[in-house]
């Protein structure tokens, strides 16, 4: 019986579905985080009496025909980029991106990372680091006795040192745009690497065309609506049950079946 | 008496393909765009071997289409903007290696030169069936309701919405995608209804399908039941002609 398999493929979407669903929620809280969505696909069609086939010598055709599908298959799981909500944490190394781009990351390996989480922090040596310890490109090193270190919309780092009158400029934050960011390569601890997808990064300067601002003081939630999700778990536990119900009765009539001749 | 078997084995038939297309429409729920599907069913009619006019002739049952039912389905807000629904019918364009294809399911990406493509890497068509590119470095578009697309307030080109004549005569091909026969020549649309960050959700409705379901499992035990029946009697026909001798 085809539709057992059918069914099959059914609860195997569904159980995708259930776990794309449970990692948004998981990360409900966590910073910058974008929320992901399966997109689902119909798998292959039997044409078991073809559309457009002659079904007389006088050139009738058949105007729609017997198909029938195999199932489903997951498309693409795929990334939403839309802005989160603006939190202020009052961390003076905080800073949340509005608009579009990403942080670039200096991993341990030598290559670069990107990032929207934006809780910032200094290391041992004076540089603003990741929560990880991964320095931010392109490598912004405090004075020991700056008092005040201000980030402006358009990234400039700015640092008071105590009997100086106007703060100094220490250094620019950059920005990385990219032409596809639904095809980034997620690592996990909020970091993404670049893919033949996404396209190469575009470096540029917060505030610039195409680039959006920086605001200190501010992280950027996660945005995941807890609604949205907890409708979509609704919807693809019950799609679940039917696709389960539907192997069940799929049974109960090759059991008929089989018990014909007893 | 064979009439009996041969009639019940070809309800059993069609019952079976019912349930693969009720299978499938269940395991679609979740896909965007999908439309539900139901078969049709007519009598196929045959003169009995025994012949003479008297003899009422053997009606068989068999599928001789599926119907499918073109109602739009639910808009399902994504906020992604690159996502588009489409509020009336029509179908978009996308280009494959083997031809053009078309589809409902507005989950659109971009590629790394800044094509736009559906989530298997097809290029989705404008309004006169030229790919659609981004210019390098751009903010992600704005899609008007007629499918003009515009970044950052520059107008760029419009997608491409187009329709048939006859939209039963087009084929699913799996992955979303609708081919047609080259009789059939696609006509911009009018009148689009185009909403960005949105997605057409499957117009499956579960209560349908699950009703018809356990419909069509009750009729495949009656049919069964039917040839049981009829095997009782060939045997007890069989049991009592034997014992007169």
């Amino acid at each position: 019986m085809k539709s057992l398999s059918i069914a099959a493929t059914g609860m195997l979407a569904q159980q995708l579905n259930v776990e794309v669903i449970s990692n948004n929620i998981a990360n409900m809280n966590t910073t910058g985080f974008k929320r992901q969505r399966a997109e689902f696909q119909d798998l292959l069609y039997q044409n078991i009496r073809r559309i457009g086939s002659s079904s007389s010598d006088a050139g009738t055709v058949v105007p729609s025909g017997v198909q029938v599908g195999s199932g489903v298959r997951a498309g693409s799981v795929y990334r939403i980029i839309e802005q989160g909500n603006l939190i202020s944490t009052g961390n003076m190394y905080d800073v949340a991106i509005q608009g579009r781009g990403f942080l670039r990351v200096q991993l341990p390996s030598g290559e670069d990372a990107y990032t929207r989480a934006g809780s910032l922090a200094l290391s041992a040596d004076g540089q603003i680091v990741t929560s990880e310890g991964y320095i931010v490109a392109p490598g912004i090193s405090i004075p020991a006795d700056a008092t005040e270190v201000s980030i402006n919309k358009q990234g400039e780092v700015q640092a008071k040192q105590p009997g100086q009158v106007t703060p100094s400029t220490v250094g620019q934050l950059e920005l990385s745009s990219f032409f596809n960011e639904a095809g980034l390569d997620a690592q996990g601890d909020n970091l993404f690497l670049e893919t033949p997808a996404s396209g190469a990064a575009q470096n540029g300067s917060p505030g610039s065309n195409g680039y959006g601002t920086i605001l200190q003081g501010f992280v950027e939630t996660a945005n995941v609506n807890p609604v949205a999700e907890i409708t979509a778990l609704i919807s693809a536990q019950r799609a679940y049950e039917m696709n389960s119900k539907v192997i069940s009765a799929s049974d109960e009539m090759l059991s008929a079946t089989v018990n014909l001749r007893r | 008496m064979e009439n009996t078997f041969l009639i019940s084995l070809s309800h059993l038939t069609s019952l079976r393909r019912e349930m693969e297309i009720i299978a499938n429409n269940l395991a679609n729920t979740n896909t965007d765009a999908f439309k539900s599907e139901e078969p049709l069913f007519r009598e196929m009619i045959s003169p009995t071997a025994d012949g003479g006019s008297a003899a009422p002739d053997v009606t068989f049952t068999t599928d001789y289409g599926t119907v499918r039912d073109m109602r739009i389905g639910d808009l399902l807000r994504t906020g992604n903007r690159l996502d588009v629904a489409l509020g009336n019918d029509g179908y978009f364009a996308v280009q494959r290696d083997t031809g053009k294809a078309f589809t409902r399911d507005g989950n659109f990406k971009l590629t790394n030169t800044g094509e736009l493509t559906t989530s298997d890497g097809y290029k989705v068509l404008d309004s006169v069936m030229q790919p659609i590119i981004f210019p390098q470095g751009s903010e992600l578009p704005e899609i008007a309701k007629d499918g003009t697309i515009s970044v950052g307030g520059v107008t760029l080109q419009r997608l491409g919405v187009f329709k048939f004549e006859n939209p039963a005569a087009m084929k699913k091909g799996g992955d979303n995608l609708y081919t047609t026969d080259e009789q059939e020549t696609p006509v911009p649309s009018s009148g689009v209804k185009i909403i960005q960050g949105s997605v057409e959700a499957s117009n499956v409705q579960p209560v349908l399908e699950i009703t018809r379901m356990i419909d069509v499992m009750r009729k495949y035990q009656t049919a069964n039941q039917m040839i049981e029946t009829g095997d009782d009697m060939v045997r007890k026909a069989i049991d009592q002609l034997s014992r007169i001798r």
